[in-house]
């Protein structure tokens, strides 16, 4: 009887440790679960920085804080590729095999190249220059990087990606050139052309990449211009402000030739030269336009967009692509658009100026992505536009054709 | 009798010359390309004065002597008849197409012809500011009170045989408001920087040019409107810099718990937006914030939970009592510790914050 009990007991204690341990068990998963959570709503449960990763820690670390992990971007989709979600100061086409993206990170002024066949993304350079604000990449892969000193100054850097090196990123090596603001570059002949000061105002100056070779080309007594630059020539615009009269040369002999003139002009040339896109904005509306060639006059668009929303597709032909914002923009669109005040969600149009035709390619609304298309190009093969979505300076490509 | 013979002689002499000038002056006429008759005073005015290229141009004969209105009136251009009346449109080529223009009237009040010749020119008249804008900004710097207009005149003076007549030989003359300024004006003075006009003045500012030749000549008229610098506020982010790109609205959301805003005076008349001839003054919810005396164009604030900051700023400058420039903006911050939260709370405004 005795026994019996005994048997009871002892089954009856194991019941209940086996139950507590459940409970514990239970417990504890409970609570790991909610420690977890907790950690990742702080941010804990980020990956943790590698120095050895195809990008480097800093992009990581910058694109942990935005709560996405290396090369995610929950906005891409199978035609478009959402290749950064930090900001950029400026990206370039490599003539390569495979079209290559070089890109410059706002941040650090590190390179990299974002590869369209895969959609990796690998660090180049290992040189910090800390808030770049603006880069320009050329075919050949060197960089143009500007940024800003103490006293908002422009300090511009112009280098390339050394080759020989063992580790998988490289120093940027280049100089420091006296250009206060605009800078341009021929693609086909890596010449560099910017604004200089001088006595008398500023000087056009075209130089080696190196900034060598330095040649004042004309000298004005107004600073504020955009230059444009390639194997058709060099054109030159006044800064734009709504409602007020612009002018756009090429600069021919050493003599300006006027090209384009009208209420809040930009221009967007092929090549440096014709064919053109002309933008116009006069404090009420914006009109896009096209001009053949010297001799021909402007024809209106259908499309209400600005030139700087556009690229030319390389080669013969004369097809553009824009960004077209879905709502027409109305008055001192231009002024606030260039300060940070509006911007767009556009659709993506292609433009056949020799036949002045005009038709959707693409809609981002369709995949619920609104994008403020800013300085898009088209790779060498005519297959991809790559642009800045003007809200955060992410970059993006797509694949123009499905 | 000599006397006699050397009246009737002095009076010959006289109808002789007389009669010499008579049949000579339209011979003179014809051969000038000046519209100026001297005979009749038949002239040719053109509306434009100084038309462009491809411009139409309209042509009206006028003579103090003669009566246009009531005689027959011919035109011809480049040697074709163009029509009759008084009056006619032409339409003009060009650069440097020269367009000869040959009138003949004829009447019970007298008769006369002239011919004129255009050459369309074209002048192109810029000007900015010298007034702030970021380093980067893509747009044009606009003048404001105390900032100094730059103009700069491109004329395209092209000769009929297609030579165009460099700047070093066109005489410039600038007229702000209708007068003259003598001391920028002159031959190869084809820029002027002048003194922007005050609060919201608007200067009319004209550019005369001639050849020194006298061959051809134009004109251009732009109004420069003046205008207060705008304050515009950006987020400073420590890693990318003054965020240009995306200025702070009137009411926006700040994802950090301490954020730092630049104010940036567009288009006040000063080098650089930590000017010492500046003054900042910060408000945080009515409460008057000093500004950083190294970095008075920023403001950091810092919240310790969420709320609402209303921030305003007043921007001026002491020596200059046109310059004066507002702004405020509402600032929420949500809870930034916890970015899964994403929550946009909102709290009444405090005076819990704390600035740097």
């Amino acid at each position: 009887m005795k026994t019996t009990a005994a048997r009871y007991i002892i089954i009856g204690a194991i019941v209940l440790v086996l139950a507590g341990l459940f409970g514990v068990y239970y417990f504890l998963k409970h609570a790991n679960t909610q420690t977890a959570l907790d950690s990742a709503a702080r941010g804990y449960n980020a990956p943790q920085p590698s120095f050895d990763g195809s990008v480097g820690s800093t992009y990581e670390n910058e694109v942990s804080t935005l709560g996405l992990t290396e090369n995610q971007s929950a906005s891409s989709t199978q035609r478009l590729w959402h290749v950064t979600v930090v900001p950029i100061a400026g990206f370039g086409w490599v003539s390569t095999s495979s079209p290559s993206l070089y890109f410059v990170e706002r941040s650090s002024g590190y390179v990299y190249d974002a590869n369209t066949a895969n959609r990796g993304v690998a660090r180049l350079s290992n040189t910090l220059r800390p808030q770049v604000y603006n880069a320009i990449v050329s075919l050949q892969g060197s960089v143009v990087e500007q940024s800003l000193d103490q006293n908002g100054a422009v300090i511009t850097f112009a280098g390339s990606i050394a080759t020989s090196t063992a580790s998988s990123t490289s120093e940027l090596q280049g100089a420091i050139l006296s250009a206060p603001s605009a800078i341009a570059l021929d693609p086909s002949t890596q010449t560099l052309f910017y604004l200089s000061p001088s006595a008398s105002g500023v000087s056009l100056v075209s130089s080696a990449w190196s900034g060598t070779k330095a040649k004042t080309l004309y000298t004005f007594s107004l600073a504020g211009w955009r230059i444009y630059a390639g194997s058709g020539g060099i054109l030159l615009s006044q800064k734009a402000a709504d409602g007020l009269d612009g002018y756009a040369y090429s600069l021919q002999g050493g003599a300006l030739s006027l090209v384009a003139e009208g209420p809040g002009l930009t221009v967007l040339p092929k090549n440096g030269a014709w064919p053109l896109l002309v933008g116009e904005s006069d404090s009420q509306t914006i009109a896009l336009f096209y001009e053949l060639g010297a001799t021909s006059a402007a024809q209106k668009l259908s499309i209400q967009t600005v030139p700087e929303k556009c690229a030319w597709m390389p080669g013969e032909g004369a097809i553009a692509y824009c960004g077209v914002p879905q709502i027409a923009p109305k008055g001192t669109f231009l002024d606030d658009w260039y300060k940070g005040l509006v911007h767009t969600s556009d659709i993506i149009w292609q433009v056949d100026v020799s036949i002045g035709s005009t038709s959707i390619l693409y809609s981002p609304l369709s995949e619920n992505l609104s994008l403020d298309v800013v300085d898009p190009q088209v790779d060498p093969t005519g297959n991809y536009l790559a642009f800045i979505n003007g809200v955060d300076d992410s970059l993006w490509v797509l694949k123009l054709e499905q | 009798m000599n006397v006699r013979f050397t009246v009737a002689a002095a009076c010959a002499a006289i109808l002789g010359f007389l009669a010499f000038l008579f049949c000579t002056a339209p011979v003179f006429a014809q051969t000038s390309l000046q519209s100026l008759n001297v005979g009749s005073g038949l002239t040719v005015s053109e509306d434009p004065q100084f038309p462009g290229p491809g411009q139409s141009v309209t042509l009206t004969a006028e003579s103090p002597i003669i009566d246009i209105a009531n005689s027959d009136v011919e035109w011809a251009v480049n040697g074709s008849p163009a029509g009759s009346g008084s009056s006619i449109t032409i339409p003009l080529g060009g650069l440097g197409t020269q367009t000869n223009i040959a009138l003949a009237v004829s009447g019970s009040s007298g008769s006369d012809e002239t011919e004129v010749s255009i050459t369309p020119t074209s002048i192109d008249l810029l000007y900015e500011a010298d007034s702030f804008t970021p380093a980067l900004y893509r747009g044009r710097a606009l003048p404001s009170s105390g900032s100094m207009i730059r103009l700069m005149a491109i004329p395209h003076f092209v000769q009929s045989d297609g030579t165009r007549i460099p700047i070093s030989s066109i005489k410039f003359t600038w007229k702000n408001n209708g007068a003259t300024l003598s001391s920028i004006s002159g031959v190869g003075k084809n820029t002027a920087t002048i003194p922007a006009a005050i609060l919201y003045g608007n200067d009319v500012i004209t550019v005369d040019a001639q050849s020194t030749d006298g061959s051809l000549a134009g004109e251009r008229t732009v109004s420069v409107q003046t205008q207060d610098p705008e304050l515009i506020l950006y987020e400073v982010s420590p890693l990318y810099g003054i965020q240009y790109e995306r200025a702070i609205s009137s009411s926006q959301q700040a994802h950090e718990s301490e954020s730092t805003f630049a104010s940036v005076p567009y288009f006040a008349d000063v080098r650089n937006v930590n000017d010492a001839s500046l003054s900042y003054e910060w408000e945080v919810n009515g409460t008057q914030v000093a500004a950083d005396s190294k970095d008075p164009s920023e403001i950091t604030l810092q919240a310790s939970g969420p709320e609402t900051a209303n921030v305003s700023l007043s921007l001026s400058k002491p020596s200059d009592p046109f310059v004066s420039a507002s702004g405020t903006w509402t600032i929420v911050f949500s809870n930034a510790s916890s970015p899964s939260s994403g929550s946009s709370a909102q709290s009444e405004p405090s005076d819990s914050f704390h600035t740097q």
